[in-house]
């Protein structure tokens, strides 16, 4: 295990080389002079060259990629913010705790709302328990998280008074934030559960086991549902990439500084070493995560668990079993 | 499986904590600000330039509030004196820092603030003498030598963009320091440079561990007690301000609120939210009906300010662009009905100009106001469409503009009124940076949708669209014109700038309509009851300390 564990962070280092590749040519390519953006609309023209030189905007596209591979790979520098002058990773780093306590609530959310809430319809199927879960699947995969947002806000905050309309502070207020962000991921993940389970259910070991008098208690949650997890983990993994960078509505509504905020600004005044130091940032983030749920698979089902048994354990398995047949015979 | 499940679940919930046991940052926040209730009346003639800044006439002293929250748009993240200006920093840097000199209005000569003189002593020669009192909040004496200091580490810096015209800046003396410039001034150019750059303590600056990013001390009347990056900060009134001398104290020397805390929310729909809930006291940033509501609700006041900026319509003027003909520029203008696109972009929030500019700024004729400035007319616009040479449906032309709700609603507006005239408009919406670069390329649009602004003179919004000398000599879009630039640089400059010559290049640019004015907006601040008059500086940013309290504010 600890050698696959190994050999998936190497595998990081192309992946990140192709992403760090990857933004920094799209960045390249895409119209928007960061200059004008900074030095705003009364800049004369010699204004905005001098400045363009300074920055080494003027450099060939080779120059300024190597110039900004050797400040990422070798001195570990990803830069000030252009517009803020802050340095990208101080900033990130001040950003990040916020934007993992929202994502990482979310999806305890997810898991605690939406896997039961598949159970209970799959178990149902087609009876009222079924339709209900999935009304309220249907209500938050096709309600905005925006929309959904400005009614918790509207209820919870102008009405009732209980929980801060924005900003940041104690855990009071995450409340909202992490409701109104949660909403469609429950959703996915209640119609993703229902889904996984209704196909398991229908198996024969599971009439198997129901035929050996077992309790429906115990052919759901021993037999069922762990086979019918591992497209539940998948989108648990890829749901929380996706939101690491994409809480920037959220981000936006509540007033909450995270990461997605900063990226997002950054692409809007073409900042460039914001918004490559953030994708890369993002990049090793998602492949973390990815290996996270590579590793629950293992955890969850033997079979894999065995893939990631190193040759060497293997061979040694091999020749213990050739060794028993070789004595059996 | 039970093991595992709680293994999955033990995995997300170590992140959340590990994510919630984070140290905790300092947070941030940004904004908008401000202006008197009423536009201000305007001189028929310009302002001189003073070599010796006014003295600001002294004010009976109004009651000292509590605290009050301005809930701000932006996060200014760095607070450093010396950084690029951002919609974050603009809304609290008149609150932290201090300079030579600050305007109060727009139009208004410079009053003292660190300097308390300024003399001119040769063409480009100029010598500050400050006020030999000045200590910041740590207690630092502000000497000549902070001043030169931090204008050549502003210089160095490259971001205050006023502060290229400087040549070189000394001390010369313990309070006298001597600015040599690489030009001669116009009107007001003088004031630009030395209300730029923040005023900072070398000892201070170099003792900070983050060059004052988020820890700045200063000489204002307010010290920054707590800074949460992206959220808020709050400053405390300093008991130990050094100008105590009411006749120097300058709007933003007032500090009429004991404490003053910059909310930020970046949402426009939580602004309001912010005020219903007593959360905030004072923002720029309600928006659309939400207005109306607080207009009509007892415990809130609505000042209405009107903005610096114009929007206008741009002629490409490149050669071979149908533009170059000044009966389809002006066929264009009378065919474009500005009363109609402000009930469609802004209703009651909004006014047609008569110029690029409007009655903000110093130097701006009130008799504009009831000259002909090509109302529309659509009859009119069809003899000159046709005197330009083309017949309904011959023209099709792209019409630039940044892609925001009001730009969008503008380019339709103009879609639809020159459709009428027989011009098909293609309309191409591009975000900010895109906008800003295709700005500068005559093949990448005919007609542009642009705003001017500026802080002072009207000829500086002329300035930005019509200076040949900035742009490889043409104006902004492309058209060359000796007669305009003389004209320009005549009404601009130190002896020239008088009602006679502004109103000769207004006339000049009326006629030459190389672009057109179109319409102003105002914006809102909503005040809970007890702010009875909120202040703001000449870029529309809210000064906390200026604004007037009931006594029985909070």
């Amino acid at each position: 295990m600890s050698r696959y564990i190994l050999r998936r962070l190497v595998q990081l280092i192309p992946v990140v080389l192709g992403v760090t590749i990857l933004i920094f040519t799209i960045m390249y390519l895409i119209p928007g002079d960061p200059v004008k953006m900074m030095l705003g609309a009364d800049a004369t023209i010699a204004d905005i060259e001098a400045k363009r030189q300074e920055l080494g905007l003027n450099d060939p596209y080779l120059v300024r990629l190597g110039k900004f591979l050797r400040d990422i790979f070798l001195h570990f520098d990803f830069g000030k913010s252009w517009v803020y002058n802050v340095p990208v990773t101080e900033e990130l780093l001040r950003r990040l705790p916020r934007t993992l306590i929202i994502a990482a609530a979310c999806i305890l959310l997810q898991i605690l709302v939406g896997i039961p809430l598949g159970i209970i319809a799959a178990i149902n199927h087609n009876r009222w328990g079924d339709r209900i879960a999935m009304f309220i699947a249907l209500f938050g995969i096709s309600m905005p998280n925006f929309w959904i947002a400005l009614m918790l806000v509207l209820y919870f905050s102008v009405r009732l008074g209980w929980l801060p309309p924005y900003g940041i502070g104690g855990i009071k207020y995450y409340i909202l934030p992490v409701i109104a962000n949660a909403f469609p991921g429950i959703a996915t993940q209640a119609r993703q559960t229902r889904s996984s389970m209704l196909e398991v259910i229908r198996s024969d070991f599971i009439t198997t086991a129901r035929a050996k008098g077992m309790s429906e208690f115990q052919v759901i949650f021993k037999h069922a549902l762990p086979n019918a997890l591992l497209p539940v983990i998948t989108v648990i993994g890829n749901g929380m990439g996706r939101l690491l960078a994409g809480t920037v509505v959220i981000e936006s509504i509540f007033s909450i500084p995270g990461v997605g905020m900063y990226l997002v600004g950054g692409i809007n005044t073409r900042d460039y070493n914001v918004v490559q130091s953030s994708v890369i940032f993002l990049a090793i983030a998602f492949t973390l995560i990815m290996l996270l749920v590579d590793l629950t698979y293992a955890m969850i089902d033997p079979r894999i668990k065995a893939q990631f048994a190193g040759k060497k354990r293997r061979r040694k398995r091999h020749a213990h079993h050739h060794k028993c047949r070789t004595h059996h015979a | 499986m039970k093991k595992n499940l709680l293994f999955a679940i033990s995995v997300f919930m170590i992140v959340a904590l590990v994510a919630g046991c984070a140290p905790k940052a300092t947070e941030v926040p940004t904004e908008v600000p401000a202006q008197p209730t009423t536009p201000p009346a305007q001189p028929t003639t310009p302002p001189a330039q003073p070599t010796t800044p006014p003295v600001q006439p002294t004010a009976a002293a109004p009651a000292v509030a509590p605290e009050v929250t301005i809930a701000i748009s932006a996060d200014p993240s760095d607070l450093s004196p010396f950084v690029g200006m951002s919609m974050g920093r603009i809304a609290v840097l008149k609150t932290i820092y201090e300079y030579l000199l600050e305007t109060d209005a727009m139009g208004a000569a410079a009053v003292p603030m660190i300097a308390k003189s300024v003399e001119k002593t040769g063409d480009k020669t100029y010598t500050v003498t400050i006020f030999d009192y000045i200590y910041d909040s740590a207690g630092n004496h502000i000497t000549a030598a902070d001043v030169a200091w931090s204008f050549n580490t502003g210089m160095a810096a490259g971001n205050l963009r006023p502060l290229g015209d400087i040549e070189s800046v000394k001390a010369t003396g313990d309070y006298t320091v001597e600015f040599v410039f690489k030009r001669e001034f116009g009107v007001g150019e003088l004031d630009k440079v030395l209300t730029e750059c923040p005023i900072v303590s070398q000892k201070a600056y170099e003792s900070s561990a983050d060059e004052f990013a988020t820890k700045p001390v200063t000489t204002g009347p307010y010290v920054l007690t707590e800074y949460i990056p992206g959220s808020r900060l709050v400053f405390e009134r300093r008991d130990d301000y050094w100008q105590n001398d009411p006749q120097y104290r300058t709007l933003f020397s007032q500090a009429n609120v004991q404490k003053i805390i910059f909310q930020v929310i970046t949402e426009p729909a939580q602004h309001a939210i912010a005020l219903e809930t007593g959360s905030a006291d004072i923002s720029a940033g309600v928006t659309g009906d939400d207005v109306a509501r607080f207009e009509s609700d007892p415990n809130f006041t609505v000042f209405k300010f009107r903005d610096n900026l114009t929007w206008l319509l741009a002629f490409n003027g490149s050669e071979g662009n149908p533009f170059t003909k000044k009966e389809l520029r002006q066929a264009v203008a009378y065919a474009i009905d500005t009363a109609a696109m402000c009930n469609a972009v802004a209703p009651g929030a909004c006014e047609p100009v008569h110029t690029i500019g409007n009655a903000n700024f110093g130097g701006y004729l009130t008799k504009w106001d009831n000259e002909p400035y090509y109302e529309y007319d659509l009859t009119k616009a069809e003899e000159l469409f046709a005197a330009a040479g083309y017949k309904p449906g011959d023209l099709t032309i792209k019409l630039l503009a940044q892609n925001d709700a009001r730009n969008a609603l503008m380019a339709q507006v103009i879609q639809a009124q020159l459709g009428d005239l027989g011009i098909n408009v293609e309309i191409s919406l591009v975000e900010t940076p895109v906008f800003n670069q295709q700005k500068y390329d005559p093949a990448a649009f005919d007609l542009l949708i642009d705003a001017a602004a500026g802080g002072d003179f009207i000829f500086s919004p002329w300035l930005l669209i019509y200076d040949q000398n900035r742009n490889k000599g043409t104006t902004g879009t492309f058209f060359k014109d000796d007669e305009l630039q003389a004209l320009l640089m005549t009404a601009s400059s130190l002896d020239g700038f008088n009602a006679e010559n502004v109103d000769a290049f207004q006339q000049y640019q009326k006629e030459q309509l190389y672009a057109y004015g179109m319409i102003s907006f105002y914006n809102n601040v909503v005040a809970v009851k007890g702010i009875t008059k909120v202040v703001r500086d000449t870029r529309g940013q809210i000064i906390p300390g200026a604004c007037e309290y009931a006594p029985d504010f909070k």
